[in-house]
């Protein structure tokens, strides 16, 4: 019992630490104007101006930018599945491309981005590519392949085989037995690889910043634009800030039991 | 196992996913030795002259640059044994009967759906001179400081961002990890009356190794991607005291307009971190995680 209320005061503690700059942001993205230059904690008045002035400000098209980052993330997230799910499954069962290439694979997740930023703006401009939505999906189904890969990989790899290979003596095809044995019990890690793709596009920052400039611009880069563009209009960036967050979320909420289900990197079973 | 290594399908089934990495990888890293012994600036975008290892011995005797390098390295240093301890403690007390887990994990999560260019506006308006909270406080206290002025304490606040939102990360993969282990070894040691702390000692650690070095390569490499936390939060100030490497390249070819210096600058960014990734694939490769 001692020891219950001990973990229960550690876990309070942790997670209202952890939260406290967002609520922080959301306390201000309530405040009014006078408040937040007051500097004070809790507002004297609670308002919804701040949203008002996000949502119809003119110049300043918060939800086309919304929109840019819904139809990047999601197409993105679909294309990276498509892509990785096959590959995993291919370098699961078969060792293709032995360690070479899954170490191959995994050293781009670990290079940083920037390293590729310089070669990719200048191809972008030859191409006509930046700006455009096709541009930023392209980089985020490519750049979250690596994580996609490994993590359904090793949960490909934890599927008994014993399944397909009696499908294969019944005379079931390689492309039917991937598709209604592998892909529905691989469920679990597909829907926590779309959570990480999905977050990872919806929170990129660095090529968002560099290759779009207004029609692409997703949401959480247009939130910084506002710090520039309005240095001191804190309570209209907090309520952005507030409404761009909305939507990761309500995702991580949805899925979060797969979220720990499929994380497991079958790394714990050999 | 035979009938298996025949199938031409397992290079169709991987061929997508090669395509698409060798168009935005190799393609750069060759397109960036190009750029790297070229002048190509804003002006001469058109028809760049070639200038040899120029750019290179530019950045090799620019100061700030390996300022920047040691900084990042500083960084990473710092933040990933604080989140690895701060997340494996968490996963650890987190393992066990609690009443509406599922929403104080969901809770645990959010800073991770929360962008880090965020995360850093609100850090930028918390620590804000004169209409932050944080001096606001202070203030009340009497004391009154301006956080962005000096260099430990813009270091410190891109720091404490940084463990505010990636210790959830490392929490959240050894917290499925410590899911997925096997009881048996569990109830073998409380059978024996093992106290907590050496079933944690004798256990639990060794049983999450692997993962526990998975997550310290992941953080030690992520940190050295830090862009958002001192692009948006320091501006890299003051003066140049807080700018990441990578902030640097971002200068170099955006600020500045240089793309051959940019390109060089990166080349070099290329092989400091390619060494520290070798390392970090041979641990894993170890401990068989890849």
């Amino acid at each position: 019992m001692k020891t219950a209320v001990y973990a229960w005061f550690i876990i309070i503690m942790a997670t209202s630490i952890l939260l406290l700059p967002i609520f922080f942001i959301i306390l201000t993205s309530f405040k009014e104007y006078g408040d937040i230059v007051s500097g004070i904690m809790f507002p004297t008045n609670y308002t919804l101006q701040n949203y008002e002035n996000v949502l119809y400000a003119p110049g300043f098209r918060f939800i086309d930018f919304m929109f840019n980052s819904i139809v990047i993330s999601t197409v993105s997230t679909f294309f990276n599945v498509l892509i990785s799910f096959p590959a995993a499954y291919s370098m699961s069962r078969f060792k293709t491309g032995g360690d070479f290439f899954s170490s191959y694979i995994f050293s781009l997740r670990l290079l940083p981005p920037i390293i590729f930023v310089v070669p990719i703006f200048i191809l972008y401009q030859h191409m006509q590519l930046l700006d455009t939505h096709i541009g930023l999906i392209l980089i985020y189904t490519v750049f979250n392949l690596p994580l996609s890969i490994l993590v359904l990989r090793s949960f490909i790899n934890d599927i008994p085989m014993e399944l397909e290979e009696a499908a294969l003596i019944d005379g079931c095809s390689r492309t039917r037995l991937i598709f209604s044995i592998v892909l529905p019990l691989s469920l679990p890690g597909i829907l926590a690889v779309s959570i990480l793709t999905f977050l990872a596009s919806w929170n990129e920052y660095l090529f968002a910043l560099i290759l779009t400039l207004k029609k692409a611009a997703t949401v959480n880069v247009a939130a910084s634009l506002f710090v520039t563009a309005y240095a001191i209009r804190y309570g209209e960036i907090a309520a952005s800030v507030v409404m761009s967050m909305i939507p990761p979320l309500l995702f991580i909420f949805i899925v979060q039991r797969n979220l720990v289900r499929g994380l497991t990197l079958g790394a714990l079973k050999r | 196992m035979k009938m298996y290594t025949r199938d031409k399908i397992k290079y169709i089934l991987v061929l997508p996913a090669i395509v698409t990495l060798l168009f935005l990888t190799l393609y750069p890293t060759i397109f960036a030795y190009y750029l790297s012994v070229h002048d190509i600036t804003v002006r001469t975008f058109q028809n760049p002259k070639f200038v040899g290892i120029d750019n290179f011995l530019q950045v090799a005797i620019n100061n700030q640059f390996w300022y920047s390098v040691g900084l990042t390295t500083l960084y990473a240093s710092i933040v990933t044994p604080v989140e690895v301890v701060l997340g494996l403690f968490l996963a650890v007390l987190f393992n066990r009967e609690i009443h509406c887990k599922r929403v104080i994990i969901t809770l645990i999560l959010a800073p991770l759906a929360v962008a880090p260019s965020l995360i850093a506006i609100m850090a930028k308006l918390m620590f804000n001179e004169f209409v932050g909270l944080v001096p606001y406080i202070l203030r009340y206290f009497g004391i009154s400081f301006s956080f962005f002025r000096d260099f430990n304490s813009s270091f410190s606040i891109l720091i404490t961002m940084d463990v505010l939102q990636w210790t959830p990360f490392v929490f959240i993969i050894l917290y499925s990890g410590l899911q997925a282990l096997p009881r048996e070894p569990y109830e073998a040691a409380l059978i024996d009356g093992a106290d907590p702390r050496r079933i944690f000692r004798y256990i639990t650690l060794p049983l999450l190794k692997p993962l526990i070095l998975l997550v310290t390569v992941l953080r030690v490499m992520d940190a050295y991607k830090v862009f958002e936390y001192v692009h948006i939060t320091t501006g890299g100030g003051p003066g140049f005291l807080t700018t990441s490497a990578t902030l640097f390249v971002y200068r170099a070819g955006f600020i500045h307009g240089n793309f051959g210096l940019a390109a060089a600058t990166t080349l070099f960014l290329f092989y400091i971190t390619v060494a520290g990734a070798t390392i970090g694939l041979r641990v894993l490769r170890r401990v068989r995680i890849i």
